[in-house]
């Protein structure tokens, strides 16, 4: 069996406990992560008929008056990094974030999630801003964790990454 | 030729030519060695005198040691013997210095073993005041008067009955589960979760309290009965889950099992990256943690017999009745101490009369001192070290807010997933006050001050309305003031004033319209000239009553606004006019 710790990271409410949300099984209320600050999800996804776990750690609240304990980025094998698309300052933050997350565990692959894509109205993200993320070869996709639109397929493609990678 | 001998030897006279021999060798060896002489000489003694000897092997001793230990294990092969005997004739004459030397390693283990065994202690009091009222406890009671046991012993030994429920082997470093054995019939829940929540807990307990090597977890207890031992290894952890209480050999026993294993694996330990194949072959290995151990059978006494032994334990119990009182108000106490919000007790003892208290307390929590007052025990006698922490708890965040903020009447706190909520009405510079330290206090991860209103800004709103609410009349077709209208003016400058106090104290800007009006009558350029020198008027009127010019502004509307239809000469008056506009200027 194949296990992989990933790590999802982003600011304050940009959808990361509603992606897990939408596509794991969970054993754990989410008020542990409050009171831990983190919760631990679990999610079997397939690669080339072989079973990967994903063992996902969802961080609780990152903005500017929390820091994410670099103890729980130890030894993570890929990191979704969401943005809230209605949001532009939450890229900032994601930047920050994949900094401070590469210096912690390393090279790992890291993709941009920019989620809330059901919103299209209210984005203050536009096609251009991704693709200039995308220009700096960063993964990117967009989602929404309230349609489910491309969330299953994100881990896909995290998997995909993170087994490319060995 | 004078006969001659070799200095310091008898003259040989046996043989007439030695002499002469022995002369001419002497002359000869002085031609050739005599600058040589006292090397041989020096030399001969080196060789002689063992005391020379050893000084001369001392100086090369070590590096000879380490060329040949370099060469092959010669030189460890013929000290061990030698070594051992050394160290334990060491110990036996002096085991301070032996022990001096290994306390920093095993000071530690030696530690968490002690607290172990004293976590052990306040367990089984816990489970002599959970019996001492029950049928099984009057049971137990009886037995320990039967075999002189000390009661709580006897409840120890009733207790000693567990079972390993689970282990799972746990990677340090990615939290994931390396393998996991599960004891028949033992519902489980995904072990994958766990052990990543049991990791996660464990880092926060370490980035929490970071206390240095010793952070962490070694013991969690899940409800009644159940606890999760932890042992820690260098790449892997092993937690077992256990119901009842395990020996205390148990805990040894996973160690090694953990040294064990880690040592086997070294190599895929090193590699890991996520497969768990190389692991599963250590099943056999962690099942034999699995182990328990069945409660005792037990031979039934007749009720009769345990009526008449109940009598005569009321008689004879008394001494050990009091001790057994105390024992229980002493249980009592630190289970309080252990149930009390915010306080995390590491140790609680009594030796030699003395009471030994220390852990975490949070600020806000209740003074352990005054529970231990309450509960019959003498604080002199008590010697506590309590670090300090910041509860999690939101009923503490919450306190812990209050005391840092000192809300003002009409604030509300909530405190909802860690998100402070303000709400209500309070003072400006308590406001900035707040929103900048909120977010400092533990337990607090964001802010939100959407429902907080400045008391100043609804004052300076109120005030507005009130000034706004005035009108000053005039009579017809002049710019004099109409009869009694000087109070109004008064007034109006009475609030203006304050208007303009509460805007610097805001440091905000307030725009205060004086606007004239006048009647339908007239033409309309005339009106508006003369509305414009009312309100230019009452401008002047305000100035001299102590209003300062800024904030200030005048307009002339003519007949434009009137405030009434002009069906009647009242009307029309009415409508002969100043009347003020005051904008509060959003910051
Ligand atoms: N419309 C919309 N709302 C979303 C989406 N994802 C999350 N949300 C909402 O955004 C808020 C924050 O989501 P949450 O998952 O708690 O964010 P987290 O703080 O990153 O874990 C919640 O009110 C969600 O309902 C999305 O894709 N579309
Ligand atoms: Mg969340």
């Amino acid at each position: 069996m194949i296990k992989k710790k990933v790590c999802m990271l982003g600011a304050f409410a940009v959808g990361k406990t509603s992606l897990v949300r939408q596509f794991v099984h969970s054993i754990f209320s989410e008020k542990y992560q409050t009171t831990v600050g983190v919760k631990i999800d679990k999610k079997t996804v397939e690669r080339e008929g072989e079973p990967v776990d994903l063992i996902l750690w969802d961080i609780h609240g990152e903005d500017a008056f929390q820091t994410v304990r670099t103890s729980y980025l130890r030894g993570a094998a890929g990191i979704l990094i969401v943005v809230d698309g209605t949001r532009r300052a939450t890229l900032d933050t994601a930047f920050d974030l994949r900094q401070r997350a590469l210096e912690t565990v390393g090279a790992v692959p890291v993709v941009f999630v920019f989620n809330k894509s059901d919103l299209a109205a209210e984005w203050e993200l536009d096609d251009a801003a991704i693709a200039r993320v995308h220009q700096e070869g960063i993964a990117t996709v967009k989602t929404s964790a309230k349609t489910g639109s491309a969330v299953a397929e994100t881990f896909e493609m995290l998997v995909q990454a993170m087994m490319g990678n060995q | 030729m004078p006969d001659s001998t070799i200095p310091g030897k008898p003259a040989d006279t046996s043989e007439e030519r030695v002499p002469e021999t022995a002369e001419e060798m002497k002359s000869l060896r002085d031609i050739i060695v005599g600058p040589q002489k006292e090397r041989i000489d020096r030399l001969e003694a080196r060789l002689d005198d063992p005391s020379v000897r050893t000084e001369e092997i001392s100086q090369h001793l070590a590096e000879a040691l380490v060329l040949r230990a370099g060469r092959d294990d010669q030189v460890a092969r013929a000290l061990e013997p030698t070594l051992a005997e050394a160290i334990k004739a060491s110990v036996q004459k002096r085991p301070r210095v032996l022990a001096d030397a290994l306390f920093p390693l095993m000071g530690p283990g030696i530690r968490k073993a002690i607290s172990a065994t004293i976590m052990g202690m306040i367990q089984s009091f816990n489970q002599v005041l959970n019996h001492s009222f029950s049928w099984r406890g009057l049971k137990w009671r009886f037995e320990a008067l039967r075999t002189r046991k000390p009661f709580a012993e006897v409840v120890l030994l009733h207790s000693l009955v567990y079972q390993v429920e689970q282990i799972f082997l746990i990677h340090n470093q990615t939290g994931l589960v390396l393998n996991h054995v599960v004891a028949r019939a033992v519902d489980i829940q995904d072990p994958d979760l766990v052990s990543g929540m049991l990791t996660a807990i464990q880092d926060f307990i370490q980035d929490s309290f970071s206390t240095g090597e010793e952070a962490g977890i070694d013991t969690l207890r899940v409800g009644n009965d159940r606890s999760v031992w932890v042992e820690q290894g260098a790449r892997t952890t092993l937690a077992a889950v256990i119901r009842g209480t395990p020996p205390m050999d148990l805990r040894r026993e996973l160690h090694d099992v953990l040294y064990r294993l880690e040592l086997k694996k070294s190599d895929a330990l090193e590699a890991f990256g996520g497969d768990t194949g190389p692991f599963v072959d250590l099943e056999e290995d962690l099942t034999a943690c699995l182990q328990f151990k069945l409660k005792e059978e037990r031979t039934r006494i007749s009720p009769w017999l345990w009526l008449l032994l109940a009598g005569l334990l009321g008689l004879a119990g008394w001494g050990g009745l009091h001790i057994y009182k105390e024992h229980q108000k002493w249980a009592g106490f630190v289970e309080t101490l252990r149930q009390t919000p915010g306080i995390v007790v590491t140790q609680a003892q009594r030796r030699g009369g003395k009471i030994y208290l220390s852990g975490l307390k949070d600020p806000q929590a209740a003074d352990p001192l005054a529970l231990l007052v309450e509960a019959g025990f003498d604080p002199a006698r008590t010697r506590a070290r309590w670090e300090t922490y910041y509860a999690l708890d939101p009923v503490f965040v919450l306190a812990r807010i209050r005391q840092a903020l000192k809300p003002p009447d009409g604030v509300g706190l909530d405190l909802v997933d860690g998100v402070l909520i303000i709400n209500g009405t309070a003072p400006h510079l308590w406001i900035a006050h707040a929103r900048q330290l909120a977010p400092l206090i533990p337990g607090v991860q964001a802010v939100s001050t959407d429902g907080l209103r400045s008391a100043e800004a609804h004052e300076l709103k109120t005030l507005g309305r009130q000034i706004e609410d005035i009108f000053i009349q005039f009579a017809r077709g002049t710019t004099t003031l109409g009869r009694d209208q000087y109070p109004r003016v008064e007034r109006v400058a009475e609030l203006l004033r304050k208007v303009q106090a509460l805007a610097v104290r805001l440091d905000r800007d307030v725009r205060i319209l004086i606007v004239g009006h006048t009647d339908a009558t007239g033409e309309e350029d005339y009106n508006r000239e003369l509305s414009y020198q009312r309100a230019e008027k009452v401008w002047r009127i305000l100035l001299r009553m102590g209003v300062g010019p800024r904030h200030l502004a005048v307009r002339g509307m003519g007949a434009a606004e009137p405030l009434h239809e002009e069906s009647t000469e009242e009307n029309r008056e009415r409508n002969r006019r100043v009347s003020f506009r005051v904008f509060p200027v959003a910051d």
